[in-house]
């Protein structure tokens, strides 16, 4: 039962960065929409799946409203919702349906190639994607009514809740138990009855679907997107929020990762060495779980 | 319409014609590398065939994958016991329980754990590490997750290697015991074990049967 | 005509100088330790920056030579590096992943951020005039360090008792392990070679290519398609794979510039989709 705190504990925590000031708010959408890339992330790690292209799917959450709003002028949260989830829900079943044939680090290429395509059309085809420049992304309106911050960080820390409870769900789940059984032996697991493209599909479809709404967040909150979201950088970010989320014993665990994560690259900022502030972390977490681990 | 495998160069089986009835117990004798294994990977649906059919219960399941063929029946262990390592024994079985159960986000049923464990007496270890079992405890261990899919087929590629002379024996009265009515098809290189469990014994060479006799004679064979 | 040709030929031939070594040293440390070094390109840059600095003062030819030796050094510190902080092959991946961070925050902090290079210096070596169009003798010098590279890795894998420790460990660790091979000792090796043909070909590349921050990152991604269309257990592919992928980078610059990177990654979807272990495996293996 102690599992179901995490929903309540992210609305918490959403509603105490209500109350801080509008950076705190700012931040805080920010850093839960970030999250939903870094549980989709996770949710592939689960499988041993490590998808140097996830940025892709969080790219195309964000695109998908912003194109909507460019071509169709329309602002309405519902659609852009429907839109994010279908653009990246497709998204998801072709990295998944391409995916299954490789594996390993022919996995992690295969996406990565798949995102970095999707990088240089949003790049080149400037005149419907706006190029480097990306696109405006306007303020939601639920019913005509602009939601404004409150209503973003309540929308972000909905949409975060709702993951950390499929999260919860999945981990004591059959499927969650098959992910196990892939990530340590496939072949043991499809002889045992799994039929493992399927899984691997479907959590790929669930991966994009989180990582797109996470865009679409991000991408409101600074009302901007652009090619950046779907480059491979971005990516690799969202996996080490992944692997950190993995190292967490909690299911809120890819919320406290992608808060750490953001909180450290913005204080780094402050340096003039903003990497070395980042890499030292990143260091620091890894040795601190080797010495956790020490089997 | 019998099954052919090569790897490269190599024809692993070539021309293998075999029925298994049902309830029955067959033995595959051979020396190393005359294609028992391949044989088994064939069966089960881990290779596919370059020429050749595979019928079970008048089904044609040449082109269905590994899985599909386990829902039907058709489960395996493997030469190399292979568990999920770094879990416990009942993290394995709650696998074996799950893998027969599609995408479902709904729990993993406890029950279904503890039968699947119980039956082969593990249930008192299920929260060590598979690791810190013995060979033999391993072994069943594997046969456990296959038999958790109620299988009416059971293919056992050398169920008794690397366990200790004298425990083998004990070893398969165990297992056969807890798979009355199961069809049998057991790789197996002790001729003792091969006489007192086997209802009929296949004698491979090179990729071929080159006889198929009662238990009692296998001995003349030797291989 | 010619002169289109010969300089589609120099460009493609300066870009596969540039990849080349980073793919082969990053699928030769791939092969023996299974150490994915998403950091390879920072060594790669690691060695145009200490050439540039080291020519300046002891002269193009000492200092290229003077920032290879220096790479020799870095291999077995990657090596410990990453062993000691990751057990798993993604705990490792993301010690490198940390460690490409950490290497773009150093170069910052000692070279600042400037271009590096040692462009002006080949210019001394003169050029030679193919077909109407003046080709660099650098770009010859650079080719010759390459061979250089590849014979020596040749002759240390084909020739030497180290050499076949490396293939077999490649091969299978368990094996080697088994058969008494010093497991450790070899992928401290291997690491050392890989990072050094690496090093040593960025020192060379200084003569044409001006180092700055930020091409560590851009340097991996070509790697990784050259990793994927050579396979990344075959180093012959990879050397092949690299000359596919400048060939098809070069072309998409030349015709339609926008779509370089697509054109690129393109090709790494379709060969991965249809031979997974690589263009120029001859056949594959079931695990
Ligand atoms: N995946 C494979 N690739 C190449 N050759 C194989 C493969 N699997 C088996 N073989 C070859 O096929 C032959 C039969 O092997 P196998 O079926 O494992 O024999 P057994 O189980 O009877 O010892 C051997 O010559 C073996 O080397
Ligand atoms: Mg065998």
């Amino acid at each position: 039962m102690r599992g179901w705190l995490s929903p309540i504990a992210i609305i918490t925590a959403a509603t105490a960065a209500y109350f801080g000031g509008p950076f705190l708010r700012f931040a805080a959408v920010y850093i839960l929409g970030w999250s939903l890339a870094v549980f989709g992330a996770w949710l592939l790690l689960r499988y041993g799946l490590v998808n140097f292209g996830i940025g892709a799917s969080y790219a195309l959450g964000a695109y998908a409203a912003g194109l909507m709003y460019r071509y169709l002028h329309t602002a309405d949260l519902a659609v852009h919702l429907l839109a994010a989830v279908g653009a990246a829900g497709a998204w998801g079943a072709l990295n998944g349906a391409v995916g299954i044939k490789t594996r390993g680090i022919y996995y992690s290429l295969l996406s990565l190639s798949l995102s970095m395509v999707l990088y240089g059309v949003l790049v080149k085809f400037y005149t419907v994607t706006g190029g480097s420049d990306g696109l405006y992304m306007p303020d939601p309106r639920l019913l005509g009514v602009r939601i404004g911050t409150a209503g973003l960080l309540a929308l972000a820390a909905l949409l975060a809740a709702a993951w950390a409870a499929l999260g919860e769900v999945f981990g004591r789940s059959y499927a969650g138990h098959v992910a196990a059984g892939i990530k340590i032996n496939e072949l043991r697991t499809s002889a045992l009855g799994a039929d493992v493209g399927r899984h691997i599909l479907i959590s790929s479809v669930l991966a994009s679907i989180a990582a797109g709404l996470g865009g679409l967040i991000v991408g409101y909150s600074t009302s901007h997107v652009s090619p950046d979201f779907a480059y491979w950088v971005t990516s690799g970010k969202m996996v080490v929020g992944g692997l950190i989320a993995s190292f967490l014993p909690w299911t809120w665990g890819f919320v406290a990762s992608a808060a750490l994560y953001q909180a450290v690259e913005l204080y780094s900022l402050q340096f003039a060495y903003p990497e070395l502030v980042v890499g030292g972390l990143l260091l620091a977490i890894l040795a601190a779980w080797r010495l956790y681990y020490r089997r | 319409m019998s099954l052919r495998k090569s790897f490269g160069g190599v024809k692993a089986v070539d021309g293998v014609s075999m029925d298994v009835e049902e309830g029955e117990r067959l033995a595959v004798v051979g020396p190393n590398g005359s294609g028992k294994t391949t044989l088994i990977n064939l069966l089960s649906g881990l290779l596919k065939p370059d020429s050749g059919d595979i019928y079970f219960k008048g089904i044609r399941v040449t082109n269905k994958p590994l899985h599909a063929r386990v829902k039907l029946g058709i489960a395996r262990s493997f030469q190399l016991p292979s568990l999920y390592q770094g879990l416990t024994v009942r993290q394995n079985a709650a696998i074996a329980v799950s893998a027969l159960r599609g995408f479902s986000l709904r729990p993993v049923d406890e029950e279904d754990v503890r039968d699947a464990l119980e039956r082969f007496g593990l249930w008192e270890k299920r929260d060590l590490p598979v690791g810190s079992l013995s060979e033999g405890e391993k072994k069943i261990l594997d046969i456990a997750l296959a038999v958790v899919a109620r299988p009416k087929v059971l293919l056992l590629d050398e169920p008794t290697s690397s366990v200790a002379e004298e425990n083998k024996f004990e070893l398969m009265e165990f297992v056969v015991g807890r798979l009355k009515g199961v069809s049998l098809v057991i790789v197996e290189h002790d001729l003792d074990i091969v006489e007192a469990f086997a209802d009929r014994v296949a004698v491979m060479h090179s990729g071929r049967i080159t006889a198929v006799v009662p238990p009692g004679e296998v001995r003349r064979m030797a291989v | 005509m010619a002169g289109f040709a010969i300089s589609f030929l120099i460009s493609f031939y300066v870009f596969f100088l540039n990849i080349l070594m980073t793919s082969l040293g990053m699928a030769f440390t791939y092969g023996v330790t299974r150490i994915l070094n998403l950091a390879q390109g920072t060594f790669f840059v690691l060695g145009g920056y200490l050439a540039s600095v080291f020519a300046w003062q002891i002269g193009l030819a000492f200092g290229i030579a003077a920032a290879a030796a220096a790479s020799l050094a870095f291999g077995p510190l990657f090596y410990l590096y990453v062993k000691a902080l990751g057990r798993t092959e993604l705990e490792q991946l993301f010690a490198t992943y940390a460690l490409l961070l950490i290497g773009e925050g150093l170069f910052k902090l000692v070279f600042g951020n400037g271009d590096y290079t040692t462009a002006s210096l080949a210019d001394g070596l003169g050029s030679v005039e193919v077909l109407g169009q003046q080709v660099p003798y650098s770009y010859l010098w650079g080719g010759a360090v390459a061979a250089a590279l590849l014979a020596l890795m040749y002759l240390l894998l084909a020739r030497t008792r180290a050499g076949l420790y490396m293939r077999a460990v490649r091969d299978d660790a368990e094996m080697a392990s088994a058969l008494g091979i010093n497991v450790r000792e070899v992928g401290l090796s291997a690491s050392a070679l890989g990072i050094l043909i690496t090093a040593a070909s960025g020192a060379a590349s200084s003569m044409w290519q001006a180092f700055t921050l930020g091409l560590s990152g851009q340097i991996l991604v070509y790697a990784f398609a050259s990793l994927v269309v050579g396979g990344i257990g075959d180093l012959l592919g990879v050397v092949a794979a690299s000359a596919v992928i400048s060939a098809v980078r070069t072309a998409a610059v030349f015709l339609y510039p926008q779509l370089e990177l697509v054109a690129i990654y393109l090709v790494v979807i379709a060969v991965l989709l249809t031979r997974p272990s690589g263009l120029f495996a001859r056949h594959a293996r079931l695990a």
